[in-house]
């Protein structure tokens, strides 16, 4: 469990190694007693400097909380404990060097991440916690930790190697929908059923929290977690609604070397996840979706937060490939009941896709084309500049 | 003007660096016994601090802190380099092309290191002006303790070891906070770069006019990471009493390793240069000639001249002396008056080849004590070593010390490679005491014959008396007369002579402008003082009595050296001042018809006869009693004490006290290197054989068994402990942690601080009460006492504060913190009329 540790020697423990060198080697030729005496008082803290750092990362156990899935361009908390096993002796002012490497693009070079933990009482353990944000999807992983040490003086380092390992799965950015989606959806939805008011919790079966809402009913509060998070709370039913959503992602691989293509496959995908939270968060009754790339998934259930994880989970990795096919077509037709008009986003024309729907008719949104941008739009967060600025303002960076 | 947002890291980075370049300045400044530096430069590191870190009115641009310190490099440069010019004469010297002559004047090395330590200061002083960084800490940091390097070669005084000490934990604390502050720079700026990235990538990707630039944000960036709290948070809460602690604790284990490492470093050779090799003379007191005055005032200077300590041979105690010690520094047998009316002492030339003949070794009297001298000379340009004759050589005394048997006088022997220095310390041996009175009789044995040449050519200036002293030759007979002194008995005409000038009818004084006016300028010096004026200090006295005995025939010669000093009974030695400075004589008398117990088991073949100490100053009041001692003179003995405690076992250690002090003690030899080691008390205790060699020792089976014997025991003794450990804490009954603890450990003393605040007003919370119903119960209570109460935001922000941090997990920072404390005495303030109501 506690392996090896390594030190070294830092630039500016070599720097003072110098001028130790100057000193000592001035006293003993001359035999100035005084500079003896010096010479003691600068080696002796490098001696103790050096006692000090490796042994404040022996039994030291690191761990690493991280959500396995989570959404490109939305900051995802990644805290990491470190326990001390010693029975005496703190660790203080360690650095935990954390790295972040996309598995399937071996060129992309590790991105490190620092952080700093102050104190780590003996027997105990202490906690820090830092923000990845990733700006596109796919398969991440987190290697081993590796906790450094330069107290107390930081003329020396030692570090240390903890084979702590996750992966992330990150799914496609969500966006904003825009009120024309709205009305599509309206349009859809027109002589079929209404939407139904909610009216209490016997209308369907309780299953998870969410934030409140303007217009959520009081009652649902859930005081506990109000006071836990800072926020109101409310509880989620499931309603039995007859709406139905059916959302159908075709990535369809074009086989030219455009560089727009993988965007485009990117946007549809984006454009997808963004129209199941909305869904989710909506309560649109059931939500039909099918992912079909490489590989084809689907799911047909009323939107909850697992079904929306796993579709996010699916999406991570989804690359274009074949699409839509009219065997996923009609194996895909038994679940949308009649009168909902599924949505199909996809990065090709229906007619490329060569899919008709018998008896239905469906809307097709083709990203290659702008008609996706009446829909959907998707803007970088620019929370960057705000945490420069912060930084400057604390004096941190100069 | 705005004040600058400083981390609390930083703050306590600022003032130990103050701390650091001041005590660094007064290190140096103590050894050179100036303090302008020290001043100036807490002057400098206070301003600056105030105006320049925390309100930010203003800092040198670096273009022009870089011009400054130029000038004062070139200027410093130029006192190394041996200019003494002013900053105006130099700039004249520089545009005229005459710089290089200028600096022809050459310098000694003292004012060459003082021009450098003033160099750095100023440097430093600029530098606290500029907006600090970490290049700029660094700096000052590194200039300050090149500051103590140079002061460790100029310094001599014990509170240089004291103030040391303070600067070691300063610097280790410095040292300390500027690594935290510079980690936290470093995380952050991990961040910061891993954010510049990402927006250089948008921005490229962004001007890729080939791509729609809505598309263009589905290319990605690199990752971005921010961190969860301010960095400046996390590092300050690093400090605290823990951190102190531990830095103390390394600050004395750093301590306690110098010490080991200043003892047990090895000396390479048979030093006595183990000091300071830089200093300055000031030639006052002893001298090795005699010019007698009769003008001006002679001024005691309090300067130390010398430590000296006795002790007895046989037993080891510190030998108790009865009266004051005669130290002697040399002889003058010539006397000389010039025309001019001046009255000179010279010593006899001295040999060819100065200091090439040792003293006589100790052979013991039964008569006398063995004593051991040994001395802590500060020394001025003049090689006379002081002693108290007779004295003889120790095994231990060093090298250098060299007798010249023409001059009867000590040398230091110094060669021009030798370093220079300030002070010296020898060891010599004397049988000059019986049952610790110094005896006024020496006997003078002649070991060879260049020693009777020598003694041939002194008694021959001994007994010369010059033509003009006839009327004092005549005083004397007609004094020895009045007093009837018979002609053989020489000690009797001694005494008389001695106590005649003793006698009231001469007044001692050193104010020789009183002689002035009296002055006979047709009369010798001497005859002059002896019967005209009479006024004069212990020259004149000795001179007179020298001459007086000279003129009965009897050979006398004057000694000049030290009579006393200070007693300090902490360190039992004696502190001799230049005011201790005294002139003796020495008659010579004749060795026939001594006490046979004063001169038995003495070699009658080298006796040629008995030296008298006469001493006819009247100085010396023995019915006075001894002044008290206060405590103060107790506080001044002690720092005597730790001087010389610093001089003889810090300043002074060389590789010959070493090995008596530290390796002796230890049982080990260096001279022997390895095999030394063998003797060891440590190593024989082992029964491992190194005599025949490192190898042989290492191969041989008690080593090896040892060797398997020794980690066995400590991994048992390791095993042992923890079970032990795990014993323990097993059986201990782990106390369920109390409110405070689990606040505490959450973070959230805010809060109970708050229940506190409103307890000492009458509101408790009850058990099963949570925090926001206890809350909205005194919000309602106060409304009914105070009508105008208007703190309800503040009790719900506080319990909002309260369940973010305990169940959010989310601490407060330090900006939050302030918040918190702000909004909980503008409570205390809305309360206090409840209470007073209530």
């Amino acid at each position: 469990m506690f392996g090896r540790r390594n030190v070294s020697v830092t630039a500016e423990g070599w720097y003072f190694l110098l001028v130790v060198l100057f000193i000592v080697v001035a006293a003993v030729m001359r035999e100035v007693n005084l500079l003896i005496i010096l010479a003691g008082m600068l080696l002796g803290p490098w001696l103790f400097h050096w006692r000090m750092v490796v042994s404040s990362l022996r039994k030291l156990e690191v761990q690493r909380d991280v959500p396995g899935v989570v959404c490109a361009m939305q900051p995802f908390r990644v805290d990491i404990t470190v326990h001390n096993h010693r029975q005496r002796l703190g660790s203080w002012c360690l650095t935990v060097e954390d790295r972040v490497r996309r598995l399937d693009h071996s060129r992309q070079r590790q991105v490190p991440v620092e952080i700093l933990i102050p104190y780590v009482a003996a027997g105990t353990s202490s906690s820090a916690s830092y923000h990845w944000m990733i700006d596109r999807r796919g398969l991440y992983e987190l290697p081993a930790l590796q906790v450094r040490t330069r107290f107390p003086f930081g003329l020396l380092q030692a570090r240390h190697r903890h084979r702590v390992e996750h992966t992330v799965r990150v799914g496609p950015p969500v966006g904003e929908l825009t009120t024309a989606w709205r009305s599509l959806l309206e349009t859809n939805r027109s002589g079929g059923d209404q939407a139904q008011p909610r009216q209490g919790r016997s209308d369907g079966d309780y299953y998870a929290l969410r934030p409140w809402r303007s217009g959520d009913n009081r009652r649902w509060i859930h005081w506990r977690t109000t006071a836990r998070i800072g926020q109101p709370a409310v509880k989620q039913f499931e309603q039995q609604h007859q709406q139905q959503l059916v959302v159908l992602l075709d990535l369809f691989d074009h086989g030219t070397e455009h560089e727009a293509d993988p965007l485009h496959v990117e946007l549809a995908a984006s454009m997808a996840l963004t129209v199941i939270q909305d869904a989710l968060q909506r309560d649109a009754g059931q939500l039909v979706v099918a992912l079909a790339g490489e590989s084809v998934h689907h799911w047909s259930a009323h939107p909850s937060r697992t079904m929306v994880e796993e579709i996010v989970s699916c999406l991570a990795t989804l690359e274009a490939a074949e699409g839509l096919s009219a065997t996923t077509w009609k194996e895909l037709h038994d679940r949308i009941r009649q009168g909902s008009r599924p949505v199909v986003i996809s990065t090709r024309s229906q007619e490329e896709a060569g899919l008709s729907p018998p008896g239905d008719q469906i809307t097709w949104i083709d990203c290659r084309t702008e008609e996706i941008w009446q829909y959907f739009r998707l803007q970088r967060p620019q929370s960057t500049r705000q945490d420069d600025r912060q930084s400057h303002n604390d004096g941190d960076i100069s | 003007m705005t004040s600058v947002v400083t981390s609390r890291v930083e703050k306590w980075l600022q003032v130990s660096i103050i701390l650091l370049t001041t005590l660094g300045a007064t290190l140096l400044g103590n050894s050179q016994g100036n303090l302008d530096l020290p001043v100036l430069l807490l002057f400098a590191g206070v301003t600056s601090v105030v105006f320049t870190d925390r309100l930010g009115w203003f800092s040198l641009p670096r273009i022009l802190a870089n011009v400054m310190m130029i000038l004062i490099a070139f200027y410093w440069l130029c006192i190394f380099f041996g200019s003494d010019a002013g900053v105006l004469e130099l700039v004249e010297a520089v545009t005229s092309g005459s710089l290089a002559e200028m600096l022809g004047g050459g310098t000694d090395s003292f004012q060459r290191l003082l021009a450098i330590a003033s160099l750095l200061a100023y440097v430093q002083v600029v530098m606290l002006y500029q907006k600090k960084t970490l290049r700029i800490y660094g700096h000052l940091a590194i200039f300050s303790l090149l500051q103590v390097v140079i002061a460790s070669l100029l310094s001599t005084s014990f509170q240089f070891g004291i103030a040391l000490v303070f600067y070691t934990f300063a610097a280790l604390f410095t040292l300390s906070l500027f690594y935290i502050f510079r980690q936290g720079k470093q995380v952050q700026r991990g961040h910061y770069r891993a954010r510049r990235k990402a927006e250089r990538d948008w921005k490229r990707q962004r001007n890729n006019s080939r791509l729609d630039p809505r598309l263009a944000v589905f290319e990605g960036t690199s990752p971005i990471s921010s961190p969860d709290r301010k960095i400046s948070s996390t590092t300050a809460s690093i400090l605290g009493w823990g951190f102190t602690r531990h830095l103390l604790s390394i600050g004395l284990c750093t301590v306690a390793f110098s010490i080991v490492f200043f003892f047990c470093m090895p000396r390479s050779g048979n030093s006595s240069w183990q000091q300071p090799g830089f200093g300055r003379y000031k030639q006052v007191g002893f001298r090795r000639d005699v010019q007698l005055s009769d003008v001006g005032r002679l001024l005691l200077s309090e300067e130390i001249a010398l430590r000296v300590s006795l002790t007895d041979l046989e037993t080891g105690e510190p030998y108790k002396l009865f009266g004051e010690p005669y130290l002697r520094g040399a002889v003058l047998s010539r006397y000389r008056y010039d025309n001019e009316g001046t009255s000179r002492w010279f010593a006899m030339d001295p040999s060819q080849g100065l200091g090439n003949e040792k003293l006589p070794t100790l052979k013991p009297l039964a008569s006398r004590d063995l004593v051991k001298q040994e001395f802590l000379m500060e020394l001025n340009d003049d090689p006379a070593l002081m002693a108290l004759f007779p004295a003889y050589q120790l095994p231990e005394t060093d090298q250098h010390v060299s007798y010249d048997p023409a001059t009867n006088q000590l040398y230091l022997a110094r060669t021009r490679r030798s370093p220079v220095v300030k002070q010296y310390r020898y060891v010599l041996a004397t049988d000059a005491f019986r049952s610790g009175v110094q005896s006024e009789l020496q006997l003078l044995h002649l070991r060879s014959e260049r020693e009777e040449e020598f003694f041939k050519d002194e008694l021959a200036e001994m007994i010369s008396l010059p033509p003009n002293l006839q009327d004092l030759k005549r005083f004397t007979r007609d004094l020895l007369d009045q007093g009837q002194v018979p002609e053989e008995n020489l000690v009797l005409k001694c005494r008389t002579m001695e106590q005649f000038l003793k006698s009231d009818e001469f007044r001692y004084t050193l104010d020789l402008n009183q002689i002035q006016p009296m002055r006979q300028m047709n009369r010798d010096q001497v005859e002059d003082f002896l019967l005209n004026h009479r006024m004069g200090n212990c020259e004149y006295f000795a001179s007179a009595l020298v001459l007086m005995l000279r003129s009965q025939g009897i050979p006398a010669r004057m000694a000049i050296g030290f009579r006393g000093g200070e007693f300090n009974p902490t360190g039992n030695y004696f502190t001799v001042h230049q005011y201790n400075a005294h002139a003796w004589v020495e008659a010579l008398l004749p060795a026939e018809g001594l006490s046979p117990a004063l001169v038995e088991g003495v070699d009658h073949d080298t006796l040629r006869g008995i030296w008298l100490r006469l001493d006819p100053t009247p100085i010396f009041r023995p019915d006075e009693a001894p002044p008290e001692r206060t405590f103060s003179d107790q506080i001044v003995d002690s720092f005597d004490y730790m001087q010389l405690l610093w001089d003889n076992n810090v300043l002074r250690l060389n590789a010959q006290q070493q090995r008596q002090t530290v390796f002796n003690r230890i049982g080990w030899n260096p001279d022997e290197g390895f095999q030394g080691m063998a003797s060891l008390p440590v190593i024989r205790w082992f029964r491992v054989d190194f005599s025949r060699g490192l190898w042989a020792g290492i191969l041989s089976w008690n080593f090896l068994a040892w060797l398997i014997l020794l980690p066995l025991v400590g991994w048992l003794v390791h095993q042992l402990r923890r079970r032990l450990a795990d014993r323990q804490d097993g059986s201990s009954v782990q106390k369920p942690a109390s409110r405070r603890q689990i606040l505490q450990k959450a973070q959230c003393d805010f809060f109970l601080h708050f229940e506190q605040l409103l307890q000492r007003h009458g509101f408790y919370r009850e058990p099963a009460q949570t925090q926001q119903e206890f809350v909205r119960v005194i919000e309602k209570q106060l409304v009914l006492q105070m009508v105008d109460f208007s703190g309800q935001q503040l009790l719900t922000r506080m319990v909002e504060t309260y369940y973010r941090v305990r169940f959010g997990h989310q601490p407060l920072d330090e900006d939050q913190q302030q918040l918190v404390n702000r909004e909980m005495d503008q409570l205390a303030d809305l309360l206090m009329p409840a209470s007073e109501n209530g």
